[in-house]
């Protein structure tokens, strides 16, 4: 026994600094996810000088944060939060159709079709910036036939219906998040239940499928809920209120 | 026969365990490489607004982060600045070169569609910073953002 065979090296603990250095990686990333309300800005316009288009008095739903975070939601003080969820799906639904809430239009199959055949034919004949309204329309009524074949003829507020925001500079962030905040609130709320009636699941819960598993199915539902109650916020340029 | 009688006489052999860092090493390296580090070190303080509704952004979906808040060192002041990556920038032109060195960044990879995440202080930011932030975005037109929110916390 004169000659040992040579010892390796105990390879053993390898394992617990792999697993010690596994550890530091996971803590020390985050896989939270961002989130957040999601917007979309407005294009900058080339040509400010250019007349914005005429707007209907009751096609805005207007809410407003003064200097110290106090709201008035159409030309009314001394409201809270709370409020403004009723007050958005009142503007969105228009359930009595009264004169000072925006008009509602009423979408079918029969009117999608005949409209996409007529810009078809338009589309033929058009040419230049013409073309480009078309194809512009056409989409749009090709998005609107979509929404009519899964949810069936739905009753949605007209294109012009927006929800504006006015602030003062001196409004906080929070005050203005908690406004957009309740307005999806009350957008959603109309949102599950259409979902509800036409799908038998809420929107969130659509909305909620984790990407990787989401089916073009549930994405064609989403988008249909979306035309029947689109998020239409703006944020007007601030003046001193 | 011999042989076989030898055989009983043994024990179960262990499992190798020689394997096991290999194993933990590729769980390691998939650590490694699926997640992302903390995004860069916020130097300004910034308690994220709280809402209900808040929606989480595709994994995949490229993000640029804007932090606004009161600066942790009082030496840069102690009304709220802009955070870019690492450093507080003086001005909010400064925003357009962000998001053109990010582009630029992004152009090889995936595609440059990417949102802009605001991460601002609900009470120490006012809505004048906010609206300066939104010019300079759409002057370079950045317009999908994302106003990044708390969820609520159900004990109210």
């Amino acid at each position: 026994m004169s000659r040992r065979k040579q010892q390796g090296v105990d390879a053993s603990s390898i394992a617990d600094i792999a697993f010690i250095l596994l550890a530091f990686i996971i803590i020390a990333t985050t896989l939270e996810k961002e989130s957040g309300l999601p917007a979309v800005l407005p294009q900058k316009r080339d040509n400010p000088t250019e007349k914005p288009p005429e707007i209907n008095e009751k096609n805005i739903l207007e809410i407003l944060i003064n200097k110290d975070d106090q709201l008035l939601i159409e030309g009314e003080w001394d409201k809270e939060l709370e409020d403004i969820v009723d007050v958005v799906k009142e503007f969105m639904t228009n359930p009595t159709d009264a004169d000072f809430l925006p008009r509602m239009d009423v979408v079918t199959l029969d009117e999608c079709i005949k409209n996409i055949a007529i810009l078809k034919a338009n589309k033929e004949t058009a040419k230049g910036a013409a073309l480009g309204i078309v194809n512009d329309q056409l989409k749009q009524w090709e998005t609107k036939l979509e929404a009519v074949k899964l949810v069936g003829t739905y009753r949605t507020v007209n294109k012009a219906a927006t929800i504006a925001i006015q602030y003062d500079k001196a409004t906080t962030y929070g005050k203005y998040i908690g406004v957009r905040d309740k307005i999806m609130t009350g957008l959603n709320q109309l949102r599950d239940q259409k979902a509800m009636d036409a799908f038998g699941v809420t929107y969130s819960s659509l909305e909620s499928i984790r990407a990787e598993v989401k089916t073009e199915e549930d994405k064609a539902k989403i988008n249909a809920i979306r035309q029947v109650y689109p998020q239409k916020i703006i944020k007007l340029p601030p003046k001193e209120v | 026969m011999s042989k076989f009688r030898q055989n009983k006489s043994k024990e179960v052999p262990e499992v190798s365990t020689a394997s096991l860092p290999d194993i933990v090493f590729i769980v390691l390296a998939f650590f490694v490489t699926v997640s992302s580090m903390k995004q860069s070190d916020l130097k300004v303080e910034v308690t994220k607004p709280t809402g209900k509704e808040i929606i989480q952004l595709d994994k995949n979906e490229a993000i640029d982060y804007i932090n606004v808040g009161i600066p942790k060192n009082k030496a840069f002041g102690t009304t709220a600045r802009l955070q870019l990556d690492d450093q507080i920038v003086p001005n909010f032109v400064e925003i357009r070169t962000f998001i053109k060195i990010k582009r630029e960044e992004r152009s090889q990879l995936k595609s440059d569609k990417a949102t802009v995440a605001i991460i601002a202080d609900k009470d120490d930011v006012d809505m004048d910073i906010i609206d300066k932030i939104e010019n300079e975005l759409r002057n370079v037109d950045a317009l999908r953002i994302n106003y990044s929110t708390q969820k609520e916390s159900l004990n109210r």
